[in-house]
């Protein structure tokens, strides 16, 4: 049930359900879209999550009053859209290799599967961008498959290396920049998803994402650094 | 053309109004925490409204011009002095070559604004200067340091031709920063996943402000309020947001907060409650009240238009 409610005097928020899903992350794609193509003069900032889109618009528009009655009748339409690049998987290249995938051999038995197994389960699952936040581009992205699923770890560590591909529970990341954290490291990307930095890779909520393995030389290559 | 940092006090911020349409994201929106003086300091100087001024925090700040200027101090009154004058705060003064502008403590509030005409001259990151140190990102160094000794902070100079009397804010829009602050509340929709009684403690209690509150949150101690959900699926975080984590301490998210989380929420309160708040040092005792959103609303929408604000 799709709802509008008052968060401040100047932003709301629209819920679509009370679970996470991946139909209900289609439906915040869905909006999102048509919020930014239709009222990007009223909108301030949004902030699309899992099941939430936070909406701060300008108080001080001609439409900021009829707005909100109006965007109510559009809803129900277009909540059932389905984008058309949602279809689109964007393929992000990582190394797995042991120098950069601290916790690969941990995951591997926990998991009771070998290196190779961890790896095919992990890059042939497409993941899907739930939510965007904690720190600038840190995009919780969902779900791995339950056979990989291992808690964070318990003490978590002072510095995990920026553009660590990691895994948390049944969500997976990519740390945006050095930063302490918690969730078991299993590889590394050659490309920064820190959005201030130049040719970053940007992701937004709604997107769909797999990794592909690469070689320590086409991590070299492409980029990337193994400090 | 610029002041040279002689001393950088507690904790001096280059801000601008702030960084809007990166919250999806991550990017916090920054930006003065008390509006209201942040706002008047520009105006003063009729510089535009997101013009990069200066957030000094506490105090204990010492600049030297080298170049001749016209500066204007807003917020806490923190003694400021040209060379051995004083200067009163909520009003513009000028600067020659080689004045030296220098801060004490705050007697009342915690945060003094320091705009000079035309505005510093800074690089913004993401369409903005404000400085957030946890993100790496905005002021001088557009990574987010706070300002430092032997900063050099440009601005164009300035001469008046003809000597004028100095601008000044009306009293009337001087706010005392001891007076007592009572929050109004926004209720939001998880309110009722508290119990009613919580909630009615928690308009009957007074809380006082933490040692630990920053320009991300302003937490508060009092009476728990216990009995709400332990979390809900995470969530965009509006200014003022009420948080109440699972010990029921309130924690009040201000221009830091992250963009997202998955604490439980009362609501939230009045952006110019939250503003005033900002001023109020650890200890302050404030107090909250149910708050009607369309008197709000027209109260925020007022100062807006009154500033020539847009957003």
């Amino acid at each position: 049930m799709i709802s509008i409610q008052p968060v401040s005097e100047s932003s709301l928020l629209i819920s679509v359900a009370d679970t996470i899903s991946p139909e209900a992350s289609d439906q915040i794609s869905a909006i999102t879209h048509f919020l930014q193509e239709q009222y990007a003069e009223l909108i301030i900032d949004l902030i699309p999550s899992y099941t939430t889109i936070l909406v701060s618009y300008r108080l001080t528009h001609p439409e900021a009053e009829s707005f909100i009655s109006q965007f109510q009748t559009q809803l129900p339409t277009i909540a059932t859209r389905t984008r058309n690049n949602s279809q689109t998987i964007r393929e992000i290249p990582a190394y797995f290799g042991q120098e950069v995938g601290w916790d690969l051999e941990d995951l591997c038995q926990h998991a009771q599967l070998s290196r190779d197994e961890v790896l095919n389960l992990f890059c042939s699952t497409v993941y899907r961008v739930y939510a965007i936040g904690f720190s600038p581009g840190f995009a919780y992205m969902g779900s791995i498959p339950e056979a990989l699923k291992m808690p964070r770890l318990e003490t978590p560590r002072a510095r995990v290396p920026k553009s660590s591909v990691a895994i948390a529970d049944r969500q997976t990341a990519i740390y945006p920049d050095n930063s302490p954290g918690g969730w078991r490291i299993l590889g590394r990307t050659p490309f920064s998803l820190l959005p201030s930095d130049d040719n970053a890779l940007t992701l937004t909520v709604g997107e769909q994402v797999r990794f592909t393995p690469i070689t320590q030389q086409e991590f070299i290559q492409l980029g990337g650094s193994l400090t | 053309m610029s002041f040279t940092v002689i001393d950088p006090g507690m904790l001096t911020l280059l801000q601008d109004y702030g960084r809007f349409g990166h919250q999806s994201s991550g990017y916090t929106q920054g930006g003065p925490m008390d509006e209201h003086a942040f706002l008047w300091a520009n105006r003063l100087l009729h510089n535009p409204i997101n013009t990069p001024q200066l957030e000094i925090t506490i105090g204990q700040l010492v600049l030297e011009a080298t170049s001749p200027t016209i500066i204007a101090l807003t917020g806490a009154d923190m003694q400021a002095k040209i060379n051995d004058t004083p200067i009163p705060c909520w009003q513009t003064a000028e600067l020659k070559t080689g004045d030296r502008l220098s801060f004490g403590f705050a007697r009342d509030g915690l945060r003094t604004y320091l705009a000079v005409k035309g505005g510093f001259q800074i690089t913004p990151v993401l369409d903005s200067v404000a400085t957030v140190c946890r993100e790496k990102i905005g002021g001088l160094t557009q990574a987010g340091s706070r300002i430092k000794a032997g900063d050099s902070l440009p601005y164009t100079s300035y001469q008046r031709n003809k000597q004028k009397p100095q601008r000044q804010v009306p009293a009337k829009y001087q706010p005392d920063y001891s007076a007592p602050l009572e929050l109004r509340v926004i209720e939001g929709y998880q309110r009722d996943l508290f119990p009613e009684s919580a909630v009615e403690q928690f308009y009957n209690s007074a809380y006082t402000i933490s040692q630990n509150s920053d320009r991300m949150g302003f937490r508060l101690e009092g009476p728990a309020l216990q009995g709400g959900p332990d979390g809900v699926v995470s969530e965009g975080i509006a200014y003022g947001a009420i948080q109440i984590p699972s010990d029921g301490q309130p924690i009040i998210l201000m221009k830091d907060r992250q963009t997202i989380g998955g604490y439980p929420k009362l609501g939230c309160i009045a952006a110019m409650d939250a503003f005033r708040l900002s001023q109020c040092r650890p200890g302050t005792a404030v107090t909250f009240i149910k708050g009607d959103i369309d008197t709000i609303r027209q109260e925020r929408l007022a100062m807006l238009q009154f500033f020539g604000i847009n957003h």
